[in-house]
This record gives structure tokens, sequence and C-alpha cells, in this order.
């Protein structure tokens, strides 16, 4: 019945949308969000702005100049920087999120939503999806968070194309309890712990995904008949380990000849 | 910290532990080997027979630890077989009677050792 009140809102909005401008007709963005109808545009203008954002109604938020122009840090920071709730059919373009002990993006209950061209760096996490199914993310930067870059707890059928989520302080891209999702050409270099991981998530399809200099590169756990195909995985380990080794191996030829001339000389 | 925590942490089944035993000493044996082609030494001899010979244990328990977690299959055979075939014409060079001609591909045989150590200790990489 929500779904359908939603979809009905949601069409009865974009018969009549309007444009919303920030700073120009609201000084905050949570101004212009409260204060939009189902299906307007709201255009951020390029700036920081302090405060926590949350969207409950079907709209769309672009920057008008891209995401390294356009900065929110939160006013809380124990909330996220951007929360999307209990809505469907919402749009958020061309934003950095940075500062929140939460996330950058929380998506919480929330359906076909895109995520496109949005930065979210130095949160806790960069992008959480929860309870949220059928979602695009795709050309967003998840990078230098203390836990996850792209976080997908009990989300489904969620479309996870050309994103980065590099050098994050635990996992690239994490999938937890997770169905039938869809990881694709994205970039997952450099984080500390895994790439990407699977953890008690089925039937995703992972494929054309780089993983390269993490601890691991792609990672399942309890995890059944996902699609693992033409992925780069190359990890730290590999390097570093025949180089550690070799190195010990120098050592050993020197200390072998020290000791042995040692006690030729005795 | 964490870093060395989690390379540390690599070494948690025998046949890594081994075989990263293993790359160490071929390496010793190797460039003990080489400072051998320029001339005899006698610590340099022992150096390279020690640490060549304590490969080869390790190359035969590595093999004995593969054959046991996944049985015997023809290509394990044939890679296991062409490592031993790697080892045994070094051998069989360093010992022939015309040294010299022999020498020439001592090298390159020791450097196809440390070649295949190296694939021992990333198949043996537990993820």
């Amino acid at each position: 019945m929500l779904t359908v009140a939603l979809e009905f809102l949601s069409f009865a909005g974009s018969l009549h949308a309007a444009t919303l401008m920030v700073p120009e007709n609201y000084k905050k963005i949570q101004e212009a969000v409260d204060k939009a109808a189902p299906g307007d545009t709201i255009m951020v203008s390029a700036g920081s702005y302090n405060e926590n954002i949350v969207i409950n109604k079907p709209l769309s938020i672009k920057s008008g100049k891209g995401s390294a122009y356009t900065v929110i840090r939160p006013l809380v920071k124990k909330e996220p920087v951007l929360k999307i709730s209990d809505t469907a059919n919402v749009t958020v373009a061309g934003f950095t999120m940075t500062g929140s002990d939460i996330a950058g993006i929380q998506l919480l209950n929330a359906r076909n939503v895109l995520l496109s061209g949005d930065m979210a760096k130095q949160n806790v996490n960069g992008i959480i999806l929860s309870h949220s199914d059928n979602n695009t993310l795709t050309g967003n930067e998840a990078y230098l968070n203390s836990y996850y870059g792209i976080y997908l707890d009990a989300s489904s059928g969620n479309k996870i194309i050309k994103n980065t989520a590099d050098a994050n302080n635990d996992k690239g891209i994490f999938l937890s309890h997770s169905d039938g999702n869809t990881i694709q050409d994205n970039v997952a270099n450099r984080n500390r712990w895994n790439g990407i991981m699977l953890f008690s998530s089925h039937g995703n399809t992972v494929s054309d995904n780089s993983t390269i200099g993490n601890a691991y590169g792609i990672v399942t756990s309890n995890s059944n008949d996902n699609n693992m195909i033409s992925n780069t995985t190359l990890p730290n380990i590999f390097i570093i380990l025949p180089i550690v080794l070799i190195y010990l191996g120098v050592m050993s030829y020197l200390l072998q000849k020290t000791i042995l001339r040692l006690m030729h000389r005795s | 910290m964490h870093a060395i925590l989690s390379f540390f942490s690599v070494f948690s089944t025998l046949p890594i532990i081994l075989a990263s035993i293993g790359l160490v000493l071929a390496t010793s044996s190797f460039i003990s080997g080489l400072q051998l082609v320029k001339g005899a030494n006698i610590s340099e001899r022992k150096i390279h027979r020690i640490n060549g010979f304590s490969t080869m244990i390790l190359y035969l328990a590595l093999a004995v630890f593969y054959f046991l977690e996944n049985g015997i299959g023809v290509w394990g055979v044939i890679a296991w077989l062409l490592g031993f075939f790697v080892i045994f014409l070094k051998l069989s060079i360093v010992h022939a009677k015309n040294k010299r001609r022999a020498f020439k591909y001592v090298s390159w045989l020791g450097g196809t050792l440390i070649v295949i150590w190296l694939i021992l200790v990333y198949i043996n990489i537990p993820l």
C-alpha cells in the first residue's frame, strides 16, 4: 500500500515538477528538501554546507559544479551527512560528503535511489545501504573512510557500477546478508583489509572489478551461488612476502658466511 | 601494527611456513652457488650444499603435503616431477666431469630453482 502511495506521489509530483535553487531560494539544502514537493529538483550551487540532510520523499538533488566544488559536512557528527529513508525515486548527484561518525550517505528502507558522481570521504563509513533494494550507485567515490567504502546490509537487487572504493581502513565494498546485487566495473584498491567482501550474501554478480593492493582481494564467507567473472585481484601479500623472503635469504647467506669464517679462523 | 599482524597471519599453515623457509634457503644457496662459479671456497661450498640439501628435503615434504591434500592427479604429478627434474639436472651438471662447459648453465638452473620456490610460496599462500 505504501509502495503504491509513493509511486503515485512520485507520478503526481513529476507532472508539476519545480526546480528549487540553493542558496538562491533557500539558504540550507534541508530547507529546500522540506519545502519541495515530490518530483521536484533541487539545484545546489558550489560551496561548503554544514548540515545533516534527511530525505523522505521522491526528489532530485543535483550540484551545479560537481562533487569537487560542492561539499557537505555534518552539523551533528553522530548522524549521516545525507540520509535517505523510507522513500523511493530519489536522485543525488555531484556532492562530497565528509566528516560523519556514521556515514557520508545512508540509505534506509529506500528503493530506486540513484547516487551518481558523489564522493564520500573521511567518514566512518562511505555509503551505507541498509534494508534498501533496487538502488543504483554509479560513478561514486568512497575513500579514506574508517571502516567501509560501500556497505550493503540486508539489501537486494542493487546495482553498484563503476564506483571507486579505495584506501578505506577496513573493506572497500562489503555486502552483508545482501542477495542478488550486481557489483560491476568497480575499483577497490589499497583498502587495509578486503577489496570486496561478501558475507552471508547469495546470488550476487561480481564482475570486471579491480582489487589491487588490498590485504585480500575478493573474499566470500558463508555465501553461495555468487557469480565471479573477470575480476582483477592482486593482494598485497603476493608482492610483499616474496620480497621479504628473498631479503631474508640474502641476510641468511651473509650470516652463514660470517659464522663459517669465524669458525675457520678459530 | 595492524599491517604487521596481517603480514604474519599469512603463516597460518605448515605448507606456507615450509615454502617460505625453502625460498629463504634457496636464495642463500643460489648466492653461494654464484660465488662458487667465480672460484672455489670452502665456506661458500658448505653454505651451498647445506642450504641446497635442506631445500631438497623441504621440496619433498611439500610434495607429500600437496598429494595428501589434493590427491594424486595427472597435472600435479607432472608439475612436481618437472621440479624434481630441474633439481636433478642441476645436480648432474654440477657433478659432471667436464665442469667448465657445465658451469655455463648452472646459474640458469639456479635461477629456475628460485622461480620454482616463488611458485611454491604463491600456491601455498592461504586466502
